[in-house]
């Protein structure tokens, strides 16, 4: 077991190396494109060569990729051009917003998806299954940004229940949290349902479940002590990565509703060609898609008798 | 010796526009397939007759702000309102289209043959192949997809040619991933056997005899794909990094007019409207296609 | 069909008496019969032999008897009485109950039919505990250690600790057949239950199943396709 896990975590480093480094590749190897950003499009040859040679850009760009991993990897990403502070100040408190968001997502998507999928997989072919199922392709075709627009039409405009915005600027609201959140179950529960529900319809055709019914076992009791145990396992990697798609997810929500998390300081990043602040951002990125792929697959070989216990 | 006979050959069998054809006639078994591809229908023929069906130039500025059904001072109507800048919602919604299914088909078009390539290469090569397209693959598939998306466009700019570029890309390894499945468990058959002994070259087995037989789990595949590809097209379009203006495009409309959306909200509702339903068809057209598949 | 008697201890109700009984399957083409006008009469203590040929319907026999035929399958006609009762009329709880408790099944494949992700031991208390309201879970554990013993089964608190994939092919089906006997069970199905094992692990099999019949006195229906290992039996 410790020899898996060192595996995946030398796997897990390799990854971050190769990323970084296609990272940096994109945007820190054209020295003089950086000096642009950072000085502006009207500042003049002169200036842009003694700053770049001020910040060692004229070293061989194996050099400079060692020296700016060794930054990333202290947490010295530079300064914000458009925050005009060091990027660090910004970026942590964004992270945890985006946090408190994905937390609340997560409490209210995954029983719903886990309880509508078993209730599929277990009447696999049933009207209910077939309900379930339409629900879900319906939920998963509505762009994000489209049913923001339409609950916010229906909720904010004509019920004027909740507030537009969710900029959170007199301390911590959370009736501002309810529309983020649910756009993003509704576009994201959809797949975990379907994932959920074809985990179980496949538990509930094998043999120990024949086996457990003609041991006179109360159905209820088949369902929730055996056939759950076998079918929440590969669902459990689906609903882990789904970390991984909300750092994506919540690009266009907090964009949307004004929710300052890190999603909407990628975007404002990127429009604003503020590239130490893009650099830190990708890499924090890639860091906890990685990290979340290695819990998903520790995770699996946990639960998973035939494999943990060989 | 004795007579073996053959079962006559299928009078439709040859020719795959026949064949084609007679694959779409079966979506009359889901009800769920046949509406997705009604749906999407309707879109092409919207795209392929937006100059006759669009009322107004979708560029043209005319009367700011009307709510839907004014009549416009030339005569015609506004079915679905005007926009800040007077254009009609109702013909941009309609030459968006035009854009989408253009743009998205494209870049994913471009994925598959890029992931296709990857994949039987990975698959049927293995070796070396496989080591080296999987990491790559794997590394690509690691990155969270819409901040791949970001960094790109941000480096290179927003323009037509680099969102294809991105979403091939971002979606070549997912692709390559299915028919490296596929292929690891077709190169088996006997007819690929029968063709490594004819002496045939690896290019003529991976492309004819493997990825033919392998259409299958690929066509409801690209259908859900093309989805997630229109959504992203919309979803650039609405971040602002999408094609640029003044062009009609989906996203683009909702980002441009959300900030007044409060007092004239059919400017951004009806675009809404738009890509969900075209997504919604293909979504409907896969799960249609993939439930005849296992009816087989 | 040949039939193998041993002397029953007690010859008053059988135990199952199936007269006439047709099962058939429906497809979207048409309704195919399985099994038509089959009957088979055991009476308490009787080991009886079912030997056909593959498809011919003698797993299809053991689903009917059990009532499990799934959504295609249906009963089309004749009787099934268990212990006088009539089986065709009982409700699902009635059938639970008798399920497990009175009528208990072998299975062909054990690797296939034990829950890979639940420890045996766990796996065979909850026969006694579902079936017995007064029975405690150390009261089941204790005699679910006790019944691997009696299916001379080596080291059975490691058993009891294990999961099903580490333990070998014959010591799954052993578990099987403990968990089928927990209950004293009136009536014992068998459906091939060593045909997915090998032979000298067969003959194992075959020996406890003997002895087990003769020492609990329970009424046995053996399913095969193998003639010979009836007649051996």
């Amino acid at each position: 077991m410790l020899i898996f896990l060192a595996k995946r975590a030398f796997f897990m480093v390799l990854t971050m190396l190769a990323v970084s480094l296609l990272v940096f590749l994109l945007l820190e190897v054209n020295g003089s494109a950086v000096a642009v950003k950072v000085l502006g499009p009207y500042s003049s040859e002169e200036q842009r060569r003694l700053w770049l040679e001020a910040h060692g850009y004229f070293a061989p760009w194996y050099e400079r990729y060692f020296a700016w991993l060794g930054r990333m990897a202290s947490g010295e990403f530079g300064d914000s051009l458009r925050f005009k502070t060091p990027v660090a100040t910004v970026l942590w408190p964004r992270l945890e917003n985006t946090a408190i968001l994905a937390a609340f997502v997560f409490l209210i998507m995954v029983p719903v998806s886990v309880v509508l999928g078993v209730l599929a997989g277990m009447r696999e072919g049933s009207a209910t299954d077939r309900s379930i199922s339409i629900l879900s392709i319906v939920t998963t075709s509505i762009p994000e940004f489209a049913s923001a627009t339409f609950l916010s039409f229906l909720f904010v405009l004509v019920l004027k229940w909740l507030p537009g915005t969710s900029g959170m600027n007199q301390g911590f609201d959370v009736l501002q949290l309810v529309m983020p959140v649910a756009v993003l179950v509704l576009y994201d529960f959809g797949y975990v349902t379907r994932m959920m529900r074809a985990s179980m319809a496949e538990v509930m055709q094998s043999p120990y479940i024949r086996t457990a019914v003609l041991k006179g076992i109360p159905y209820r009791r088949v369902i929730l002590r055996h056939a759950l145990r076998n079918a929440l396992i590969a669902p459990f990697t689906v609903i882990v990565l789904q970390i991984n798609w909300l750092l994506s997810g919540v690009i266009v929500v907090e964009a949307f509703f004004g929710y300052k998390g890190f999603g909407a300081l990628l975007l404002e990043a990127s429009l604003n060609q503020d590239i130490y602040l893009i650099q830190a951002c990708a890499m924090v990125s890639v860091f906890v898609a990685v990290a979340t792929q290695t819990i998903a697959d520790v995770g699996y070989t946990y639960l998973n008798p035939r494999i943990r216990f060989t | 010796m004795a007579e073996i006979s053959l079962p006559p050959p299928s009078s439709l069998g040859r020719n795959p526009v026949l064949r084609a054809l007679r694959s779409v006639l079966l979506l009359r078994e889901s009800w769920v397939g046949l509406v997705g591809v009604l749906i999407v229908l309707f879109w092409i023929a919207v795209a392929i007759l937006a100059p006759v069906l669009a009322p107004f130039p979708p560029n043209q500025n005319l009367l700011p702000f009307k709510p839907p059904g004014t009549a416009a001072p030339t005569g015609g109507v506004f079915w679905l309102g005007t926009d800040q800048l007077g254009r009609d919602i109702l013909s941009r919604v309609i030459w968006g289209a035009r854009r989408v299914l253009i743009y998205a088909p494209l870049a994913t078009a471009c994925a598959y043959v890029l992931g296709i390539t990857m994949g039987l290469l990975a698959g049927y090569k293995r070796g070396l192949w496989d080591d080296v397209l999987s990491r790559v693959g794997d590394i690509i598939l690691s990155f969270p997809i819409l901040v791949l998306y970001v960094v790109i466009i941000t480096t290179f700019g927003p323009s037509g040619i680099n969102i294809v570029l991105a979403v091939t890309c971002a979606s070549a390894p997912g692709i390559m991933r299915i028919v490296r499945g596929l292929t690891l468990d077709l190169r088996n058959r006997d007819y690929v056997a029968a063709a490594q002994t004819r002496g045939e070259s690896s290019l003529y087995i991976m492309f004819v005899e493997i990825l033919p037989n392998a259409r299958g789990p690929l066509i409801v595949d690209a259908c859900l794909r093309l989805g997630y590809t229109i959504i992203t097209i919309g979803v650039l379009g609405f971040l602002g990094l999408g094609l640029p203006p003044p062009d009609p495009d989906w996203g683009g409309m909702v980002n441009e007019t959300r900030a007044m959306a409060a007092f004239a909200p059919w400017m951004t509702v009806f675009p809404c409207i738009a890509i969900s339903s075209l997504v919604l068809g293909l979504n409907l057209l896969a799960d249609g296609l993939r439930e005849i598949s296992l009816k087989d | 069909m040949t039939v193998e008697v041993i002397p029953p201890r007690d010859t008053a109700t059988p135990i199952l008496e199936i007269d006439r009984l047709s099962i058939s399957y429906l497809t979207r083409a048409a309704e195919i019969p399985a099994v038509v006008d089959f009957s088979l009469t055991i009476r308490p203590g009787e080991c009886v032999g079912l030997v056909g040929e593959s498809g011919c319907g003698k797993s299809t026999v053991a689903m009917a008897i059990m009532r499990y035929l799934g959504r295609n399958g249906r009963i089309a006609g004749g009787s099934m009485k268990f212990r006088g009762r009539d089986m065709l009329a009982m409700s699902e709880e009635e059938l639970r109950r008798i399920r497990g408790a009175e009528i208990a099944m072998v299975y062909q494949e054990p690797m296939a039919a034990l829950n890979p992700a639940m420890r045996i031991g766990d796996q065979l208390a909850e026969v006694p505990l579902c079936h017995e309201p007064g029975c405690t879970r150390e009261q089941a554990l204790a005699r679910a250690q006790d019944m691997l013993g009696r299916v001379r089964l080596g080291d059975p608190a490691r058993v009891m600790q294990a999961y099903p994939h580490q333990i070998s092919g014959g010591q799954q089906q052993r578990v099987v057949i403990a968990m089928a006997l927990l209950s004293n069970p009136s009536l014992l199905l068998l459906d091939e239950p060593t045909t997915a094992l090998d032979v000298t692990v067969e003959a194992g099999i075959v020996d406890l199943i003997a002895e087990l019949g003769r020492t609990l006195g329970t009424a046995m229906l053996y399913i095969s396709h193998n003639l010979g290992l009836i007649r051996e039996t």
